[in-house]
């Protein structure tokens, strides 16, 4: 059950794998996992874009620069995770990246691990 | 998804741009060259004279199960709104379900006012053709099952209805996701969703709906021509709509609508959504970029006339990429 005075921070998975936009898919199949996205970030960690990890059927050596979703929907840590919950429903989200203000990636709260709290 | 899933490509036949003899002899090439898939597109018009051909798809199917024996081959889309009364769109995709044997899938839609326009109907806002499409998708369903139907909807009658021609197992059902709430309509509704871009908000919200392990169909414009500025001539000649997005896309009514917004626009400008040209690294890549957005099949539309050209260029350049 969610609770009022809950924040994002206290769902946000820091393990969410991420790669450097030079990576290509052969790190993103060796960083995957169970995962259902990779986060791209740069050298600061700031987030550039998302690749699902379908795209680990894609030849090795395309680079994910070439081919990831740029820009992807974020969230502060300290956003009310019921508030998130809503606003995640009314986009039809399943994941939304936590980032720190100056875009540096925190995380990635799951839609999952909310119904399941 | 298991890492060795296996992304699918497979070709698209433009009924806009090819003759329905033609298209059954595409069909079947695609299926000599190893596509395993097809989609075939559903229009009354045209969106440009220049693309100039416009047959009714369901006479197509039946050449293409004729002259195929593995493709699978599904619409892409077909609107069951006002042109084709949801009834006789069950009734065509069961029969094109049987003469396919079990290789047909039912793409639907809310449909575009350039080809439903013609029975002289009011043209309804996109909030309103979703209700009908979901009324729709509901009395196809109970259809393709083989009962005796009787529905009294808020826009369809159907009395006494029965299939008798029908396949064992109805076609998958897969709906046009354009936009975050026809992309909840189709994870909630249907057996699968198709999209024109590689929009991963899309494809989310689709699974959000229920849509979860389903497929995520893609469509990708291409031109492969020998050099990049005779495929983006060809494109921009052939494929102009290519540049037009949003509501004008759906409430247009007639192809010489679109020629008076698409004529003003530069050829780079109206081809900036398209591949163009030979550089097998950049179609790989479009391809990819709906992979990555959480895709599973891509249908690659080659604009213009030469298929044959596509057909050697991705069997000896693309395909091998996707073992």
């Amino acid at each position: 059950m969610l609770r009022d005075d809950q924040r994002a921070q206290a769902y946000t998975r820091n393990d969410v794998p991420r790669v450097k936009a030079d990576a290509t898919i052969a790190d993103i199949v060796g960083v995957a996992g169970d995962w259902e996205v990779v986060v791209v970030v740069d050298a600061d960690d700031v987030v550039l874009g998302v690749v699902r990890t379908e795209a680990r059927s894609l030849p090795h050596d395309v680079t994910v620069a070439s081919i990831m979703q740029p820009g992807p929907p974020t969230v502060r840590p300290s956003i009310p995770i019921r508030e998130l919950a809503k606003s995640m429903d009314d986009n039809g989200e399943l994941h939304v990246l936590v980032t720190k203000l100056d875009g540096t990636l925190t995380g990635l709260v799951r839609r999952a691990d909310l119904d399941a709290a | 998804m298991p890492p060795d899933h296996r992304f699918e490509i497979g070709y698209w036949l433009s009924s806009e741009e090819h003759g329905p003899r033609a298209l059954v002899e595409h069909a079947a090439r695609a299926e000599e060259v190893g596509f395993r898939s097809a989609m075939i597109s559903d229009h009354f018009h045209p969106w440009v004279r220049a693309q100039g051909e416009s047959s009714f798809v369901w006479g197509v199917l039946g050449g293409i199960a004729q002259a195929t024996s593995d493709l699978r081959v599904g619409t892409g889309v077909t609107a069951p709104i006002i042109r084709m009364h949801p009834a006789i769109v069950a009734h065509a995709a069961a029969t094109a379900a049987v003469m396919l044997e079990g290789r047909f899938f039912l793409g639907l839609g809310s449909g575009e006012r350039l080809s439903e326009h013609v029975m002289g109907e009011r043209w309804p806002g996109a909030t309103e053709r979703r209700v009908m499409l979901e009324e729709a998708v509901g009395v196809i369903r109970e259809l393709l099952e083989g009962g005796n139907v009787n529905h009294r909807g808020e826009y369809y009658r159907v009395e006494n209805a029965q299939l008798f021609t029908r396949p064992t197992t109805p076609p998958p059902i897969l709906l046009a996701a354009g936009g975050p709430k026809s992309s909840e309509l189709a994870g909630r509704v249907a057996d699968g969703m198709i999209a024109v871009a590689p929009d991963a908000r899309a494809v989310d919200a689709f699974e959000a709906a229920g849509g979860k392990g389903k497929p995520r169909v893609g469509q990708l414009h291409i031109c492969w021509a020998e050099s990049d500025d005779k495929a983006r001539r060809i494109a921009h000649e052939r494929w102009p709509n290519s540049a037009i997005q949003g509501q004008a896309l759906s409430d247009l009514a007639r192809p010489k609508d679109f020629e008076q917004v698409t004529d003003p626009i530069p050829e780079d400008v109206a081809t900036a959504t398209i591949v163009c040209g030979a550089d097998a690294g950049r179609h790989i890549e479009a391809i990819g970029r709906f992979a990555a957005a959480g895709f599973t099949e891509v249908y690659v539309h080659q604009i213009g006339p030469d298929q044959e050209g596509f057909f050697r260029f991705y069997t000896d350049r693309v395909l091998p990429h996707f073992p």
